[in-house]
Parts: structure tokens; C-alpha cells; sequence
């Protein structure tokens, strides 16, 4: 019997689509639209958060050590820092290293690499550059290295030592805004397609309303007129959805290059990565809420004209 | 068969539709209610089928009272009484044998069984040649008889007919009742809604006036006398 009733429900549902063709092709093109809008914008969003990541992991500070700091000293610099657990890497640049970083970024300016020649002696310091496992902790790693052990090693304590202070905390402030506004702009598509979802689904059944009435007038139940119905919306949304779904991975896949020289430039992020790894998660969750507002849509929209 | 006990229906601004009604209607009968427009004939045809409840009194149907029918229970009731509206209420997206078959589907009767009733009921209004057509590409009086023809398809005890000829001809309209006469001499009890006095004085049957919601007469071979 179940059974009997549920090949007629899939039946009717079919029916429905296809005898009232132009109404389900509007009611899916919307539905696509609307899922389509809020991809776009997590899409958007997603990209927008691993490049503030990765601006984020660029961001290192450089102690310049003093002259008369020996290996040994600078090496327990390094460790005591490496200890701390909100440091991400330390790195140890003696002189020579510093010397032949500054060729290799120069090789190509012959007026540089002629005044090298003439240098007897190397005037670069040794540095010590680190890097912080969020942005955030730059403050507490700041402390640590501001005592008087400390301070004792490092040369350009008065200069730069504030400047990057103070940076950090404006690209911080400036990192926080840019996910505030990025979650905002999400929370206010999401609720406008699910407003266009909701709305869509509900048109799409009151025209149907008076074959509801006659249905229960026919003796049919509920659950009977309601399940065609049901059926009908998630036909939309896993066509729609999985439209509108598949168009955002074709464009983020097409684009991947673009968007890689746009947002992530000089860097090994992988932009087709951050689709398996992040967004399908979010892609996932979309179709998964289509399919779940439509068949309330259609359970609430039905209730209404099944009052006969 | 029906029992009307002292049914009042009032509805909000004191409006009366039905007042201290009492009738009892005979399994096999043929019952024309009459009356103008407005007068509660319709609200005691609705209460036969629990699309209205009445405020007093009790309506019971064979054995079974439902003037607080639970609802749930409704369509029950509903696929054991066989309706035909004045405005047709055929389902627009059906052809005329889905219409008919949607009555059997409702109450789980198989693919098969529907195949071979259908049909058959189809004959008998006439319209087994149309059974692939849409309500829209038949005529008025066609889809009335679809009509009768989906209320007779699950063998219904009781009919009830709501002004079934009102938006029909002259023509139409005698054939309509012809086909009505036809399903009580099968053992049918047809209640007839209606306000056409031609077709009530021909019938020679019961017949119940009903004046600004009271009986005001109850005749067993009756006219119209409004």
C-alpha cells in the first residue's frame, strides 16, 4: 500500500512538472538564481578569507642582531623564541646568508651589484626573523622579546621594532573588518535567497491551491495531496540547486588561474585546492539547505489550502 | 440512512444559515432540497459531506456520527459519498480519465482494478471516447458528467448533487437528471441541491423546502412552491 501511494506520489509529481512545464521552469530558474547569488558571494567569501590568511602568513617581523652578537648568542635567541607557542618558525640569517639574499633580489641592478664588488668588508647584520602563528600573537611574541636579555641583541629596537608594531595591529584591525564585513554580506544573501526560495515554492503551490481543496473534497488525505507537492519542490531544488551549484564549480575551476594572479600572486596556494577543501564543504551545506527549505516551503504552503 | 437531529448553523454576525433542522433520509431515497439562494441549502449539503459542522444538533451518516468528525477521519467519509458540484471542480491538469481515476487512487485501489473501472463508468455518462481530453477541450455539460462519473466510480451509498445542473442547458441539464435517476434506481440515495422548478416537478420525488434555514416543508412526492 505504502508503496502503491508512493509510486503515485512520484507519478503526480512528474505530472505536475511537466503539464505545468512553464511554471516549474520559472520556479526552477529562480531557485537556481537564488542558490546561484549565495554561491557566488560564499565563493567570494571563501577566497577573500584564505587570501587574508595568507597576507596574514606573509606577515614576519625582522630583528636585525648587533654586530658583536656571536652565532651561539643569536642561535639561543632563536631557541628561546622557537619555545614560545604562539611562534610559528624563527629563522636564523647570519651575515653571509643576508649578503647573498641581497645579490640574488639584486643581481639584475648592475649599479648595486658594481657597489658590491667595491665593499671590503659586509655591512649587512644577521637577523632573526619570525613569524607568528596568527597575527594576533605578534603582541605576546613582541613582549617576550622586549626584556632587557633581549633587547641587549638586537639593534634596531628603537626603529623598527614599533614600526612593525604598529603595522601588525592596523593590518589586524584591517583583517578583522574585512571577515566582518565578508560574514555580513553572507548572512545577508543567505536570507534573501532563503526568502526568494521560501516565496518561490509557496507561489508555485498557490496556483495550485483550488485542486488541493477539490482533492480533499475527492476523500483524498493529506498526506496523499501533500507528497506530490514535496516531491514537485525537491525536484526544484536538486535541479535548481545542482545547477546553480555546478555553474559556481565550472566558473571557479575556469577562472582558477585569474583568480590565483588576483588574489594569491607571488604565493603556492592552489586555488582548485581550496575548492575540495573548503568550498565543496560550503557547496555541500547550500544544496543541503535548499533541499531542506523547500520541502518545508511546500509542507507549510500545502497546510494552508488543505483546511477544506 | 441520514439523520439531521435539530442541526442549527449560524455563522459569525449572526448570520443563519440553518436552524433546529431535523430530517432523516431513507437509504434508497431520491430527496430534492429546494429553496432560494442563500437559504442553507448548500450549508446541509456540506454537512453531509463534513465540509461544515453545525453549531447544534447532530448529523450522523448510517451508523457513523459525524458532527465532530475528527480530521483525520474526513476523507473516510468522503470516499464513501459520492459529491458533484455545481462548478464541476474537475482537477485542470488531469485528462477526464485521471479525473475519474483520481477518486480510486485516493482510497489505494490498484493500477489494474482503476484500468478496468474507469473505463466502465466512462461508458456510462458517455464519454469513453473522451477519457484523454482535458477538462478545458470538453463542454460544460461533458464535464458535469465527469463529474457524476468520478463521484459513482468508488460505488458510493449516498450521492450528493449541489446545483449540478446550474451552470448547464436546458438539454444538459435533463440529461444530468436523467443520469441521476438512473444511479438511485441502482440503490443510490441521491440528495438533489437545487432551485430549478422545472426539473424538481418532473422528478415526482421527496421533496424538502428549505426557507431562511428552517424546514418548512417535507413532501414525498412533492413540487417546488416558492
Amino acid at each position: 500500500m505504502i508503496a502503491l501511494q508512493a509510486s503515485r506520489a512520484i507519478k503526480f509529481a512528474f505530472q505536475n512538472f511537466h503539464r505545468n512545464l512553464w511554471l516549474s521552469i520559472i520556479t526552477f530558474f529562480i531557485v537556481a538564481v537564488a542558490v546561484f547569488s549565495i554561491s557566488l558571494v560564499s565563493a567570494l567569501n571563501v577566497l577573500g578569507q584564505r587570501a587574508l590568511q595568507t597576507v596574514e602568513t606573509k606577515v614576519d617581523v625582522t630583528l636585525e642582531l648587533k654586530t658583536e652578537v656571536t652565532e651561539d648568542q643569536a642561535l639561543a635567541f632563536k631557541d628561546r623564541l622557537t619555545q614560545s607557542p604562539t611562534v610559528q618558525s624563527v629563522v636564523y640569517q647570519s651575515k653571509a646568508q643576508a649578503m647573498e639574499n641581497f645579490k640574488k633580489v639584486h643581481e639584475q641592478d648592475p649599479n648595486i651589484q658594481e657597489l658590491l664588488s667595491e665593499l671590503t668588508s659586509n655591512p649587512l647584520p644577521a637577523s632573526i626573523i619570525i613569524k607568528a602563528k596568527k597575527i594576533t600573537d605578534f603582541e605576546s611574541i613582541m613582549k617576550f622579546v622586549d626584556n632587557e636579555e633581549n633587547l641587549q641583541l638586537i639593534a634596531n629596537k628603537d626603529r623598527d621594532f614599533q614600526d612593525s608594531q604598529t603595522v601588525i595591529q592596523k593590518l589586524t584591525q584591517i583583517t578583522h573588518r574585512i571577515r566582518e564585513v565578508g560574514m555580513v554580506t553572507s548572512g545577508v544573501f543567505a536570507l534573501l535567497s532563503l526568502i526568494v526560495l521560501f516565496n518561490t515554492i509557496r507561489i508555485a503551490i498557490y496556483t495550485h491551491r483550488e485542486e488541493i481543496g477539490i482533492m480533499r473534497l475527492v476523500g483524498a488525505s493529506n498526506g496523499f495531496i501533500r507528497a506530490p507537492f514535496i516531491l514537485e519542490s525537491l525536484i526544484y531544488s536538486i535541479i535548481g540547486a545542482g545547477i546553480a551549484l555546478g555553474v559556481i564549480v565550472f566558473l571557479w575551476q575556469s577562472t582558477a588561474p585569474a583568480m590565483y594572479n588576483f588574489f594569491f600572486a607571488g604565493t603556492n596556494v592552489n586555488v582548485s585546492g581550496i575548492l575540495k577543501e573548503e568550498f565543496m564543504t560550503v557547496i555541500g551545506w547550500e544544496f543541503l539547505g535548499s533541499i531542506v527549505l523547500s520541502v518545508l516551503s511546500a509542507w507549510i504552503a500545502t497546510r494552508r489550502y488543505l483546511k477544506v | 440512512m441520514i439523520t439531521l437531529e435539530k442541526v442549527s448553523k449560524i455563522y459569525p454576525h449572526k448570520v443563519i444559515a440553518l436552524k433546529d433542522v431535523s430530517v432523516t433520509i431513507e437509504a434508497g431515497e431520491f430527496v430534492s432540497i429546494v429553496g432560494q439562494s442563500g437559504t442553507g441549502k448548500t450549508t446541509l449539503a456540506k454537512m453531509i459531506i463534513a465540509e461544515e459542522h453545525p453549531n447544534e444538533g447532530r448529523v450522523i451518516i448510517g451508523d457513523w456520527d459525524i458532527t465532530n468528525i475528527n480530521r483525520k477521519d474526513v476523507p473516510l467519509l468522503r470516499r464513501q459519498i459520492g459529491v458533484v458540484f455545481q462548478d464541476f471542480k474537475l482537477l485542470p491538469q488531469k485528462t477526464l480519465f485521471e479525473n475519474v481515476a483520481f477518486a480510486l487512487e485516493v482510497s489505494g485501489v490498484s493500477h489494474e482494478k482503476i484500468k478496468q473501472i474507469v473505463p466502465q463508468v466512462l461508458k456510462i455518462v458517455g464519454l469513453q471516447h473522451k477519457q484523454d481530453r482535458f477538462p478545458r477541450e470538453v463542454s460544460g455539460g461533458e464535464q458535469q458528467r465527469v463529474v457524476i462519473a468520478r463521484a459513482l466510480v468508488h460505488r458510493p451509498k449516498i450521492l450528493v448533487a449541489d446545483e449540478p445542473t446550474g451552470n448547464l442547458d436546458a438539454i444538459n441539464a435533463h440529461e444530468i437528471v436523467e443520469l441521476l435517476l438512473k444511479i438511485n434506481s441502482f440503490g443510490t440515495t441521491v440528495v438533489l441541491v437545487t432551485h430549478n422548478r422545472e426539473i424538481v416537478n418532473s422528478l415526482r420525488k421527496r421533496v424538502l423546502t428549505i426557507d431562511h434555514g428552517h424546514l418548512i416543508s417535507d413532501q414525498a412526492t412533492g413540487k417546488y412552491r416558492l
